[in-house]
């Protein structure tokens, strides 16, 4: 399925862009230079972020196996790579046809609703610490976004 | 694969995937405009059928054939199951690196639940409540088989899908197992349901359901301890 700004070039195909669909074009064009600075941002930060969560929800929660605690690990590292990328290219579609389709199932599946309730909250205190208030508005609701839809 | 989650100071290559959906639409359909073919993202070929196709099938076969119909359609359907198990423990097993048989189960279901949407055959859900006397109940919603089934019939048509899971779970557990339908979305039903089991107890599953038995019906007599073997 196209992204949002796939679908407006789409549709303005043999016309030009009516004045609205330029601004989103712009702003999208605009908003590039910031966004794959967050984007690089986590890529370097990433195992950090992960591995700092996991082991503060290993002191949280001392009785996690160690299947739960992997698949954590991997769920983690699955949010973060494509909420950047939803973020980068602007399209939250991505976030759902990619990530949440498939985690939702295993959180079923596992049971790890209780422990998601206290990672995600580990999760999003560590972005706190590894991003600038400026950095962190342009990944957050991407990842709120995730958070809502595995726990509510 | 990651490293293990214990260690305090992990490091993650940002270049190495982290395995997941490998059925994700967007990365598992691709198509070439240019020569007008559709392949999967492991160079299989697959073939789109149109609605009017399945209709063509089902309603041409019926004339063709009459009753035999639901035999041609069923082998039809074993032989496509055995072709489809084949790609999906090649796909997944290449992905994953490691034989089929050695996946984590709540990664392998998950995989074929994704397989069954992204080819569009509908949402199917395996209930294991039975396994241990050797049944299993298989739902699938959304079917387009059932969709397009001609409104004529008063019973489950879904041959086709009742032999490929057959043949499907066969492969996978090296048993000659069989698969009969007992309830269609076509039909009112809320879900197209399966039931999959040896070959043997299920030999007169079709007439079961031919006499009007329900699925529950149909399960109790499966589960009928006489019925073991």
């Amino acid at each position: 399925m196209a992204s949002a700004l796939e679908q407006m070039l789409i549709e303005a195909e043999a016309r030009y862009l009516k004045p609205d669909e330029l601004r989103q074009l712009k702003s999208y064009v605009l908003g590039w230079p910031k966004r794959k600075h967050v984007y690089q941002v986590l890529r370097e930060r990433e195992s950090q972020i992960v591995s700092r969560t996991l082991n503060t929800l290993k002191q949280e929660m001392p009785s996690l196996s160690g299947q739960v605690l992997e698949l954590c690990q991997r769920h983690l590292l699955l949010l973060l790579r494509h909420s950047a990328m939803a973020m980068l290219l602007q399209d939250e579609e991505l976030l759902k046809e990619r990530l949440i389709e498939w985690v939702e199932e295993e959180v079923q599946l596992y049971g790890l609703q209780s422990v998601y309730e206290i990672a995600y909250r580990i999760f999003q205190q560590e972005l706190r610490e590894h991003l600038a208030p400026g950095e962190l508005e342009f990944i957050r609701p991407l990842i709120t976004q995730v958070q809502v839809a595995l726990l509510f | 694969m990651v490293t293990s989650a214990s260690s305090p100071s992990v490091s993650f290559d940002p270049y190495t995937p982290v395995l997941a959906n490998y059925y994700t639409p967007s990365a598992y359909l691709q198509g070439d405009l240019e020569s007008g073919l559709l392949q999967s993202r492991h160079g299989e070929r697959l073939l789109a059928l149109p609605e009017a196709l399945l209709r063509g099938i089902y309603s041409g076969l019926e004339y063709e054939t009459g009753q035999a119909a639901r035999l041609v359609l069923r082998n039809c359907g074993r032989m496509w199951g055995k072709e489809f198990f084949r790609r999906f423990a090649q796909e997944l097993s290449d992905y994953y690196q490691k034989p089929l048989a050695e996946l984590e189960m709540g990664i392998f279901l998950q995989n074929l639940k994704q397989a069954w949407k992204t080819h569009g055959w509908g949402l199917i859900e395996i209930d294991w409540t039975y396994k241990d006397q050797g049944v299993l109940v298989v739902s699938i919603r959304n079917s387009p088989f059932a969709a397009l089934t001609p409104a004529h019939f008063k019973r489950p048509m879904g041959f086709l899908e009742a032999g490929l899971l057959g043949a499907w779970f066969s492969q996978l557990t090296g048993q000659d197992l069989l698969c009969v339908q007992t309830t269609s979305e076509a039909l009112g039903a809320k879900s197209n349901l399966f039931v999959v089991s040896s070959a043997a107890r299920l030999k007169d599953g079709e007439a079961w359901v031919d006499s009007g038995l329900s699925h529950d019906q149909v399960l109790e007599k499966l589960l009928q301890p006489n019925q073991a073997g």
